[in-house]
């Protein structure tokens, strides 16, 4: 075979195979069970009100992470969840893997639950993203082991519409 | 078709006969294997319910890791200037048909990273093709890749129009050395999986493939400049 015959095989073969996956992506029935549940912001708030345990994974790079995150979040990237014990997030209630638009997020959601973590869901609202569009609160800078995160979170939790500065519709 | 022994054993102690093939196959085998071992088991993906444009997102993944190491194969061939050393001809056909295969694979790779997007959040992101640093680190990564396609297509165009331009047209060729560099600065930024699994050895490999073909154009660089005693 020529090197051209290569070339235009694999062209061929590269079109061909992202054809079928956007086709298998505009076909997908709505009807399937989701492979990771998605949960809705309202959702994961009314778990921080009720008090019980919600534990969020940033899956993004450290550098990202310290940028910007979700109160209280931990940071856990795709190849650090392969050498994690499950014990280590405990029993959750709610363990929600986010990313920016949770492309990765959804990666590391499903190496989670692979992982034998329970109840790993993935943002509703999508990612990050999502969560700021809202108006949710978000913490910067170094991360610190302290309640001050999780008392944010539960004081938004508690009055959502004062949070997020919209009123009821 | 029929086989006979003899054949055989000419074809195999004949390099030129196979060794293109094998090649071709490994440059497709390394980062389909390399992948599939990073992405895990996709079967539930088909039925299941996923979000838009997870599935596109792990192909641009696919296509990204095709163009480092096509593009990795493409710079050791350059830099190691076989065409010239052996002045074997077929070293250029090779160039080229690599060189026009890793463009596609990097433009594949960039357009489905930004459909995946698309998909993702219900609207086109054509932004993503602009090299913006301005806002914080991922889209500094994303940028870095943007400015590395946008700089390779300059490469290729200049490659393309060698015949009438020779000298222009060579040192704009060379802009696929800062290129490489940034599609490495890329890729190890924010290539979640680029850092486990087989993924480091590959990178590994392939960082010694092109140093070995720099290392081979100096050693017989220098020899070539070395006068001959007696001369």
């Amino acid at each position: 075979m020529t090197t051209r015959t290569w070339v235009l095989a694999l062209a061929t073969a590269s079109l061909l195979f992202s054809g079928a996956i956007l086709f298998h992506q505009g076909s997908k029935g709505r009807s399937r069970p989701p492979l990771i549940p998605a949960a809705s912001a309202q959702e994961v708030l009314r778990y921080v009100r009720e008090g019980k345990r919600v534990v969020f994974v940033d899956a993004r790079e450290s550098a990202e992470f310290r940028e910007e995150r979700i109160p209280g979040a931990i940071n856990l990237t795709l190849r650090e969840v392969r050498s994690l014990d499950p014990a280590e997030l405990g029993d959750p209630a709610l363990v929600i893997a986010y990313c920016i638009k949770d492309l990765r997020g959804y990666e590391v959601a499903r190496a989670l639950d692979h992982a034998g973590v329970r109840n790993v869901h993935t943002f509703a609202e999508i990612g990050f993203q999502g969560w700021k569009k809202l108006g949710l609160p978000t913490e910067k800078g170094a991360p610190v082991v302290s309640a001050a995160p999780s008392r944010v979170l539960a004081a938004c939790a508690a009055d959502v519409e004062q949070c997020t500065g919209r009123s009821r519709t | 078709m029929h086989w006979k022994v003899e054949d055989l054993k000419a074809r195999v102690a004949d390099p030129r006969a196979w060794l293109p093939s094998v090649l071709a196959a490994t440059l497709v085998a390394v980062p389909v294997i390399t992948w599939m071992g990073s992405v895990g088991n996709l079967v539930p993906y088909l039925y299941h319910q996923v979000p838009d444009g997870q599935l596109v997102y792990l192909v641009a993944k696919l296509a990204g890791l095709a163009a480092l190491v096509l593009m990795s194969v493409q710079l050791a061939i350059g830099l190691s200037g076989l065409a010239r050393v052996t002045a074997e001809r077929n070293w250029y056909r090779v160039h080229r048909g690599l060189g026009i295969a890793t463009f596609a694979t990097v433009l594949l790779h960039a357009v489905l990273f930004a459909s995946a997007a698309s998909l993702r959040s219900h609207s086109l992101l054509l932004g993503y093709f602009w090299p913006d640093f301005s806002q914080g680190y991922y889209r500094s990564m994303i940028a870095v890749g943007a400015l590395a396609l946008i700089v390779l297509a300059l490469a290729f165009i200049a490659a393309m129009l060698r015949g009438r331009f020779p000298r222009i047209a060579a040192l704009l060729h060379r802009l696929v050395l800062p290129v490489y560099a940034l599609v490495w600065i890329h890729s190890l930024t924010i290539g979640s999986e680029s850092r486990m699994g087989l993924m480091p050895y590959v990178y590994g490999l392939l960082a010694m493939l092109v140093a070995a073909a720099f290392a081979y154009r100096i050693v017989v660089t220098a020899q070539r400049a070395k006068p001959k005693i007696g001369s």
